[in-house]
């Protein structure tokens, strides 16, 4: 049919062929060359290339080399689809399929199953001989060679097209296999290069990018083995969404792996063909649209896997030998590159672990909290290179964070709180937050500007975490919240895993150190204001500093130490804070609980045992709970235990508002508990502090005594004997008093007389108040007064007259009259005491009355009180035990009557009340 | 004359017999505002201060530390002392504080003097001591 080509010219056209790899970059335009010396070698009227894909049943016009530029125009780069006769498609796929030789002749004529009739008669196709491209057995392609005449081609031409084709399926072999090999130095290259300048999670991250690029595929997965779990994870991928990496793990052990056993890659045609031995998830890969797969694992130097490398293609793909092996050279290259980033991370966190050792031991010299929280900000940003960053401390109160320090420009537009942007956030959530970048819209709603530049960001949490916690009465462990680390860097993507593991074991420490740094404090400080405490010799000065520490010194927002009344057989809370100042009265009244109640104090009381009561704990007064917000809070009771007789005498129980912190924390228990320990010790010593006043008042009239007498023997015989009988007034009143001591002394040490002890028939004006007044004279000269002015009714009171313990009555009348006289104001004109007294209902009362200094209307219930001295009352005498009206008023219970302050000013009376029977009245100290 | 304060007058009065008895002119003072007011004006004229310590502050004491009056001895003491710095001063009192005994053992020109241990007539002997008569 055509010319025939010289020998000499075919070796040229061959040699031209076999260079092509090695000339050409571009492989369209290799592919050009290739039908051009097709066309040179056949003499052909055009020569074209094209492809074929069998299982989409389409066909690529490669390259054209024709006889105008038009008609290479026209054939090049066309798609087509492959069908039957009846279809109305060109070429025939049956007979592509078959992949043999093709001649076919007449071709404007009609259909005949190779060229499109119209095209053949435009441009002068008159026949065609078709040559199947195969590589590895399978068609690929065709080359094709048309002639203008009608003349038969010949066996030559048969023959030396199908030398001609096997040739060029060679050539586009080793064109495209040099073509990847190009590209796989260059891959490797980029890949070596990375791994010294980009930390490891990045360099991973490279590893699927390069193996798409260096095999043309979309789809890659890295996975690394969990030799201890023997399971695969994916570390990195490219072409796959994130879901895919959360969710998908293989077992090493799992058919589909087999090939994992020996090293060389495997390739499977159609991964979601229904064949569970070759691949291990079949639906997955089809919703995702993955055809072929090409895998190979990865070795370690040890010859031990570490993990595979799986390729996936769209659409069904041959991957070549020469594929397989280069993907499996990569896959060896990518293993030791991992390897070798995961030396260098180690070698790199060795010398940071080595650091932050540095870093811990600089820490535990720090002098202060804000000490150390700055030299966590500047430790840290040196740890991972950052520039910019802060630290930021919590208020448990407010629930914000202040920055205590940092670097860089720092716009703050609003307060740092728990739960808000990403500083926030990573406190609340109690984890480490890495934001790569916090313009990509998932930050959008969540970070919050400070620093303009910002690109990437990550918050450490502050935590000491396994904290000992007290839920109700068990120990638990729990985090406490200290603040936050914030780095911040303006490229995205600045910080990397390693860098928020040494950021956060540098936070733990810091968090550990931070809170014995506290703790030291709290002990310090409460050193100090123990050393205060023993100073005190007044109960309420006491608790007010007592108050004082628990609320500056320890932190808590409320308090209340509540006391118990042996006498009466009840807890009442005595001291409240945290608590609106009008509302104090009103909760003291309401917060008053039998002890054998089901109240929680109470209950403290009984047991001793420190607790934390949950939310819904039944003994909580539900009124005062209410009435009050307790819900919102969080509270630790603590029993006040005596250590010397293990008595209970109130309970302190000190909280805070749960908004913001969630535990009590043990350690805070135990401070709170060693002091109130301490504290309870001062105030049983300022209890017995009276001691050293009752000893003093025992002095003062004994030494009155000797003093006195002391001056009669002196002056014995020339003394004025209305000296001399002053003198001896003096000595019985101060026996008197020292009886009155007697008395004070042993109710101190508990060793009261018997309630009913000697009773007299007694007639009250002239066997008690006579008596008292008589015995009082001195104390009323002492002061300048006029003992006349001690005025009563006689008439009424002569009537009284009661089987009664006549030295427990006196021992009252004298309290009362003594008090009157010591509290009685200056001036001489204004002094006036009236004694009255009648039948009273079932009884009698007798009414004391005096217009001296009074007592203020806080302290008209306190007066009863052990060892209670109004200030009003100090300030004129020095001393005083603070026991007389305590003593008078138990004495009267005890006579089965009572005493009572019936008015506080001007006058100021109290009302002394007895029954007409005084049988063996059992005394009920209830009865008030 | 020898200023006497104490505000437990009942108990001063033997002591105060017992100085005039001896031929001392006694200035009495029960109140402490009322005492430091007559130091203040004829502090020249005071030739010894015998001194209480156990005392109701009074406005003149009420913003030191007295202990609610337990010490106020000691504020009037430093007081006298700014102003005389040599006067005699015996301190007469109940008080047996270490603390109180190891202030004043340390001054000069004063003496501790408890009352339990003395007599008022030694007393008036230890100031004849300390104040010859010619």
């Amino acid at each position: 049919m055509t010319d025939a080509v010289l020998e000499s010219d075919l070796i040229e056209v061959f040699d031209s062929l076999s260079q092509i790899p090695l000339t050409y970059e571009v492989k369209e335009l290799a592919l050009k060359r290739i039908t051009e010396l097709g066309r040179q070698a056949l003499s052909s009227h055009a020569c074209t290339l094209v492809f074929v894909d069998l299982d989409n049943r389409t066909l690529t016009q490669a390259a054209c080399s024709g006889f105008d530029q038009k008609f290479e125009e026209y054939m090049s780069g066309k798609s087509l689809k492959l069908g039957e006769p009846h279809e109305g498609e060109f070429i025939d796929f049956n007979l592509i399929r078959q992949g043999k030789l093709v001649e076919k002749y007449d071709l404007p004529s009609g259909f005949n199953g190779i060229a499109n009739p119209d095209t053949a008669r435009r441009y002068g196709l008159y026949a065609g001989l078709c040559c199947p491209l195969k590589s590895d057995g399978r068609v690929i392609g065709f080359f094709n060679h048309f002639s203008s005449n009608p003349e038969p081609f010949s066996d030559h031409e048969r023959r030396l097209l199908e030398i001609f084709a096997r040739q060029a399926v060679l050539v586009l072999d080793r064109f495209e296999h040099h073509q990847a090999r190009g590209r796989s130095s260059g891959v490797f290259k980029e890949l070596s290069q990375s791994l010294l300048s980009v930390p490891e999670h990045e360099f991973l991250e490279q590893v699927p990018v390069k193996a798409c690029e260096l095999l043309c595929v979309p789809v890659c997965v890295v996975w690394k083995l969990d030799a201890q779990r023997e399971r695969l994870k994916i570390v990195a991928m490219h072409g796959v969404d994130q879901e895919y990496q959360g969710t998908a793990e293989l077992d090493v052990n799992e058919p589909s792996l087999q090939h994992l056993s020996s090293r060389g890659a495997r390739s499977l045609l159609d991964v979601t063909a229904p064949n569970p031995g070759h691949y291990a998830h079949p639906e997955e890969a089809k919703r995702r649209g993955w055809v072929s797969l090409l895998t190979a694992p990865m070795f370690d130097d040890d010859n031990r896997l570490i993990g595979m490398l799986d390729v996936y293609t769209h659409a069904k793909r041959y991957f070549k030998e020469w594929e397989k092996e280069l993907f499996e050279t990569f896959a060896n290259n990518a293993a030791t590159s991992i390897q070798k980033a995961e030396l260098l991370r180690r070698s790199e966190e060795n010398l940071r672990l080595g650091r932050l050792n540095e870093i811990t031991q600089e820490m535990t010299e720090a002098q202060s909290v804000s000490d150390l929280l700055e030299l966590t900000l500047q430790r840290g940003l040196e740890l991972v290179g950052a520039a910019c960053g802060w630290v930021s401390r919590f208020n448990p109160t407010t629930g914000e964070l202040n920055i205590v320090a940092h670097r860089g420009d720092l716009s703050l537009t609003s307060p740092l709180t728990l739960g808000k942007g990403i500083t926030g956030g990573a406190l609340q959530l109690q984890v480490a937050i890495k934001a790569d970048d916090v313009r990509a819209p998932q930050w959008q709603s969540v970070y919050e500007e400070f620093w303009p530049d910002t690109r990437s960001e990550l918050a450490i949490p502050i935590l000491v975490s396994n904290a000992q916690i007290r839920v109700e009465r068990e120990i638990m462990s729990g985090t406490k919240p200290i603040g936050v680390l914030n780095v911040e860097s303006a490229k995205p993507c600045a910080f990397s895993k390693a860098d928020e593991d040494i950021l956060s074991s540098l936070a733990r420490q810091a968090a550990v150190i931070i809170d014995k740094l506290e703790v030291d404090k709290k002990f310090a400080d409460l050193r100090k204001i123990e050393r205060e405490i023993a100073g005190k010799r007044d109960w309420d000065e006491t608790i007010q500093i007592v108050l004082r520490a628990i609320t500056n010194t320890l932190g808590y927002e409320y308090v209340n130490i509540s006391l118990v009344d042996e006498e009466l057989r009840r807890i009442r809370t005595r001291y409240v804070v945290g608590i609106p100042r009008k509302e104090v009265e009103g909760f003291k009244r309401m917060a008053d609980h039998a002890l054998d109640s089901d109240d929680i104090q109470a209950h403290i009381v009984r047991s001793k045992e420190i607790e934390v009561p949950g939310v819904e704990d039944k003994r909580f007064d539900s009124k005062v709970y209410k009435r009050y917000g307790h819900e919102r809070l969080i509270r630790v009771f603590i029993p006040m235990i005596v250590a010397s007789d293990n008595r209970v005498i109130g309970t302190v129980e000190a909280g805070y508002k749960r908004s913001f912190r969630k535990y009590i924390y043990e350690r805070d228990v135990q401070i709170l508990r060693g002091f109130m320990n301490y504290a309870v010790r001062a105030l049983e010593q300022s209890k017995r502090g009276l001691l050293p006043k009752i000893t003093h008042e025992f002095t003062a009239p004994i030494v009155g005594i000797r003093n006195n007498a002391s001056y009669l023997r002196q002056h014995f015989e020339h003394i004025d004997p209305e000296r001399g009988e002053l003198k001896l007034d003096d000595i019985l009143t101060d026996c008197e008093i020292l009886l009155q001591k007697v008395g004070e002394l042993e109710h101190l040490l508990g060793r009261s007389a018997a309630p009913v002890s000697r009773r007299d028939m007694t007639l009250v004006y002239r066997d008690i108040i006579i008596k008292t007044v008589n015995q009082l004279k001195p104390l009323v000269a002492e002061r300048g007064f006029d003992v006349s002015m001690i005025k009563y009714q006689p008439w009424d009171m002569q009537r009284i007259k009661l089987y009664v313990d006549k030295a427990k009555l006196n021992s009252v009348v004298y309290n009362l009259l003594i008090n009157s006289i010591k509290y009685a104001e200056d001036d001489p004109e204004e002094f006036k005491i009236n004694i009255s007294g009648g039948a009273s209902g079932d009884g009698y009362v007798i009414k004391f009355q005096d217009w001296g200094i009074g007592i203020n209307k806080p302290y008209e219930e306190r007066i009863f009180e052990d060892g209670f001295r109004a200030p009003e009352a100090v300030s004129r005498f020095v001393t005083g035990s603070g026991l007389g009206l305590t003593i008078a008023r138990k004495a009267m219970r005890e006579m089965g009557g009572d005493l009572r302050l019936a008015k506080n000013h001007k006058p100021t009376q109290f009302d002394l009340s007895l029954p007409k029977n005084l049988k063996e009245v059992p005394y009920d100290p209830l009865h008030r | 004359m020898i200023l006497f304060i104490d505000d437990e007058r009942r108990y001063m009065a033997t002591y105060v017999e017992e100085l005039k008895d001896a031929d001392y002119d006694v200035e009495v003072h029960t109140n402490v505002d009322k005492a430091y007011a007559f130091f203040q004006e004829r502090a020249d004229e005071v030739e010894l201060i015998i001194l209480d310590i156990m005392m109701s502050p009074g406005t003149t004491f009420r913003d030191e530390d007295t202990e609610k009056g337990l010490r106020t001895g000691v504020p009037f003491y430093e007081r006298v002392r700014e102003r005389a710095p040599d006067l005699p001063v015996i301190i007469l009192t109940n008080a047996s504080d270490a603390d109180l005994i190891e202030k004043f053992s340390g001054e000069d020109q004063c003496w501790y003097r408890q009352k339990k241990d003395f007599m008022p007539f030694e007393i008036a002997q230890e100031v004849k001591r300390i104040l010859p008569r010619s």
